[in-house]
């Protein structure tokens, strides 16, 4: 049985190690950027901003399923990801939050709108047979005009696109795929059974790979206990990247109970991603990441410094939120998807322009 | 300013702590197994091993929980689903479960309706479905031999006759103005449905069913039909034999029991995050007191139990602090599951090994449930083409069987009172009447002496004694099963197909 969904948040909150920050400001891991020389206290809670944050709001009241995954299309529809224990789907919601488009019969996690028109779906495949993990490519009449499934639920996808040169990148729970359309797997990076954290190809939870310009790969892994964003070459080499690894401790022994406040902590450490959940490459050459732990944009350079952190909690003010699913950019939007505690959804569109600069706050030393 | 020294020191001085411990970032092993202590093993049954265990959750945390190992397919062992006092909406603790059915272990089954005690999803035993609500989530499935399989349940079910079969539109709920409906006797209770749309049917010893012209009683299988097909149920006739075949779905074939659980935990070996697609949300997806199971490379089965308890000292801190289910993928491959999935979980979580509850729950009081995975080592036992349980089951010694004779007589509708000053075991049926006292071979019945087979045992409290002299002294018809053992009772004062009541 279900038990107290209040109670749960509120254990949730409190699980946050001090030590991991510690760690991070000790170990310094190769590539990354210089750890914080010390731990700032947390800002003050930042005030909405002046300027209108929400340029649209969709209300949605349906509880057996919700969204997952929303991208704006260049119509000004959503492309809706709905998972769920009934009638999952895909659904085009125009403006008026009429669904003008769907594909039913999928449990999907990622879609995305191709430039002639198709849709690229990722279905998790749950929960078994006679679903299955699969890639299909749709047609606006609704025709399967291509499809990848996976052997295995072990191989469930979790976000999909299609490449400049027409692969299919896939992103899988520990590792990435590029699949040609006769189905050849002509690049991979990682493993399809979890490595450990020093080996070659390690990912811990990717939720996202997508194709750079240059031909490299960019990788959103949200980890368990914190995650990273990283860019990798077609020779497997990890070029860039910005986070922390702490799952290297999971189920470690001997690490102290948990103390603190997990959000305070997390916003006092800036390279810290709690829950990445989404990054695209700027034309400057900047890295735009979404991390749904802090609700913070983070624009990092290429030498990984943070150029900019935008924090779009104050658009959350007022929803008693849940579960935050996602917060995927498209263009200058930012679009966070949440589940209420009454099982109500809502999809935000920010306009990104307007969300104020994170306020750390600084230290008010006494 | 001094603050935050302090605290910048304390935190340095805490990883150094957990370095120190842990080991530098890298050296973890990607499972997790390695961190998993055991405790002491002990053999439950013969194919059934109880351990507890300790480890970490990701934040650090202290987590601990319970295993019992199964190795399927041995004589006399199953493992079968449990309703809350067996019925639709029933609740009952796993503790109680447990031992009304004479079990060696026992878990907590799938989740349920907080209102209606329903499952959320499915539940089949012995091949019939008894209920059925549509839910993309993992399903729990398995036969007599122990063997799991871990799916989608969409069940299908067809009454067979002579005259030709018919589709079953829905379990122990009323039809619709078109539809065919099953009740079960796990659900028939519940639901009023009588007259001449209904078809009342006895299960026979070989799964068959028979039509019977009787008011419908607790052991009996209906077929409702809704208005619009209400002509059909003229076509069935007293005596009539019927079979109910049910299908389960793709991956599920073959299974004889089922429970709905998830999310789909491991697959391939491999841990699986499928909690957020099987539509689990907000505090289910938080570290909490788990259950699952799991399929070894082996075949072995894997009941695993996850407590979530408060330190005794501390408000805020935890003795287990319980896993998400992310956590406890990890766990369960570290465990070495090849295939897993959770069930109901929370307060619900419940291990019940060796006679008595070993998880702590994490409401502070054990939790009624709607159904239990219970673990048994017994010869099974049919009343009247019904399985029936004893807190203290049948058992073999020296080739003879033994049986409770107060859980016995009393199924056959005797009275059963216990003399403690003579040691005396008095049975009344009618007329007829039963005497014997423990450690003496003679009994009487009547006012005949009966010389038994053995001297009357005493087993937690129970009086066993050998199963020929149930036929002897009441009357009534026993079989024993050589292969596959069992004890088949036929009670001759209840006529077939109609309840004693």
């Amino acid at each position: 049985m279900m038990t107290s969904i209040a109670d749960f948040i509120d254990r949730a909150r409190n699980k946050f190690i001090p030590a991991f920050i510690g760690l991070m400001l000790l170990a310094g891991l190769p590539g990354l950027p210089a750890a914080a020389e010390e731990i700032l206290p947390a800002g003050q809670e930042n005030t909405p901003a002046p300027v209108k944050l929400i340029n649209r709001e969709y209300i949605d009241t349906v509880t057996v399923n919700h969204p997952l995954f929303v991208d704006l299309l260049e119509n000004g529809n959503y492309l809706v990801c709905r998972v769920g224990f009934n009638a999952p789907s895909v659904q085009e919601i125009d403006p008026a939050g009429r669904v003008v488009w769907s594909i039913d019969g999928v449990q999907p996690v990622s879609a995305r709108r191709l430039p002639g028109g198709n849709t690229l779906v990722a279905d998790s495949g749950a929960p078994g047979l006679p679903y299955a993990p699969r890639v299909l490519e749709v047609s606006p009449a609704g025709k399967v005009v291509w499809e990848h499934r996976f052997a295995s639920l072990a191989e469930s996808p979790r976000y999909a696109e299609k490449l400049a040169n027409g692969n299919i990148l896939v992103t899988l729970p520990f590792m990435i795929v590029e699949l040609d359309r006769q189905h050849r797997v002509v690049w991979s990076y990682g493993s399809r059974k979890p490595l450990s954290p020093d080996s070659a190809g390690y990912l811990e939870r990717p939720v996202m790979a997508a194709g750079l310009a240059n031909g490299n790969v960019l990788v959103v892994d949200r980890g368990f206990a914190g995650g990273r964003v990283l860019e990798i070459n077609k020779s497997k080499q990890v070029v860039w990247q910005f986070g922390r690894r702490l799952a290297e401790l999971r189920f470690s022994s001997g690490v102290p109970a948990v103390t603190g406040d997990r959000v305070e902590a997390e916003r006092s450490v800036p390279e810290f991603l709690p829950a990445p959940s989404y990054a695209c490459r700027l034309e400057n050459g900047n890295t735009l990441v979404t991390d749904l732990g802090t609700s913070r944009l983070v624009e990092i350079d290429g030498k990984g410094n943070i150029a900019r952190e935008l924090d779009w909690s104050a658009a959350l003010l007022g929803y008693p939120v849940m579960n935050t699913w996602q917060a995927a950019l498209a263009g200058d939007r930012l679009l966070p998807v949440f589940t209420l505690t009454n099982s109500h959804s809502r999809i935000l569109e920010l306009d990104i322009n307007n969300l104020p600069a994170l306020n750390r706050g600084g230290a008010s030393e006494t | 300013m001094m603050f935050y020294l302090v605290k910048k020191i304390i935190v340095v001085f805490t990883a150094i702590l957990a370095l120190s411990i842990a080991g530098w970032p890298g050296a973890a092993g990607a499972a997790g197994e390695s961190d998993l202590r055991y405790g002491v093993k002990t053999e439950l049954a013969p194919g059934v091993v109880y351990y507890p265990f300790s480890t970490k959750n990701w934040s650090g945390q202290p987590v601990t929980g319970h295993v019992t190992e199964i190795t399927p397919g041995g004589e006399l062992l199953e493992i079968r689903p449990a309703p809350g006092n067996d019925a639709l909406g029933g609740r009952e603790t796993v503790s109680s479960l447990a031992a009304r059915h004479g079990a060696v272990a026992a878990v907590n089954g799938g989740f349920f309706d907080g209102g209606s005690g329903n499952p959320i999803g499915g539940l089949v035993v012995d091949g019939v479905v008894h209920y059925h609500r549509d839910l993309l989530r993992t399903s729990v499935g398995w036969n007599g031999k122990g063997q799991f399989k871990f799916g989608y349940f969409i069940p299908g079910t067809r009454v067979v006759s002579g005259a030709g079969s018919l589709t079953v539109d829905g379990y122990n709920r009323l039809p619709g103005a078109g539809e065919v409906t099953l009740l079960t006797p796990l659900g028939s209770g519940g639901i009023s449905a009588s007259g001449s749309n209904t078809v009342v049917l006895q299960r026979a010893g070989d799964g068959t069913f028979k039509v019977v012209d009787a008011r419908p009683g607790p052991g009996n299988y209906m077929l409702v039909f809704g208005s619009a097909r209400a002509g059909l149920a003229g076509s069935f006739r007293k005596g009539d034999t019927l079979q109910i075949q049910s299908t389960f779905g793709s991956g599920l074939e073959g299974i004889d029991h089922l429970v709905t659980g998830g999310p789909l935990l491991v697959q391939d070996g491999i841990p699986v995050f499928q909690a957020v697609n099987e539509g689990f949300r907000g505090g289910v997806l938080a570290p909490n007191a788990r259950t699952a199971v799991g399929v070894k490379a082996n075949g072995n089965v894997l009941l695993v139990v996850v407590e979530k308890v408060k330190s005794a000292n501390q408000q805020n801190d935890y003795a287990s602090a319980g896993l998400t289910p992310d956590e406890l993928a990890w766990l369960m491959a570290g465990l070495g599951a090849v295939r897993a999935a959770a069930l109901d979980g929370g307060g619900s979580s419940a291990m019940w090994a060796g006679g008595k509850l070993v998880s702590r729950p994490s409401d502070g009081s054990e939790r009624k449930v709607a159904n239990a995975l219970v673990v048994l080592y017994q010869i099974p036992t049919y009343f009247n083409g019904q399985r029936v349980y004893f807190d203290v089951p049948p058992y073999l010694e020296q080739g003879r069987a033994y049986v409770p004779l107060r859980g016995i007589f009393e199924l056959l509708g005797a009275r059963v009172t216990w003399d403690p000053a003579t040691q005396t075991v008095l049975a009344v049926r009618g007329e007829r009447s039963v005497s014997l006292t423990i450690g003496k071979r003679e009994a009487l019945v009547g006012d005949k002496p009966v010389l038994l087979d053995a001297v009357p045992g005493v087993i937690n409290g129970r009086t066993m004694v050998p199963l020929r002299f149930v036929g002897e002294s009441l009357g009534d018809r026993v079989e024993w099963q050589s292969s596959p053992k069992a004890i088949k009772i036929y009670s001759k004062n209840i006529e077939q197909g109609v309840n004693p009541e």
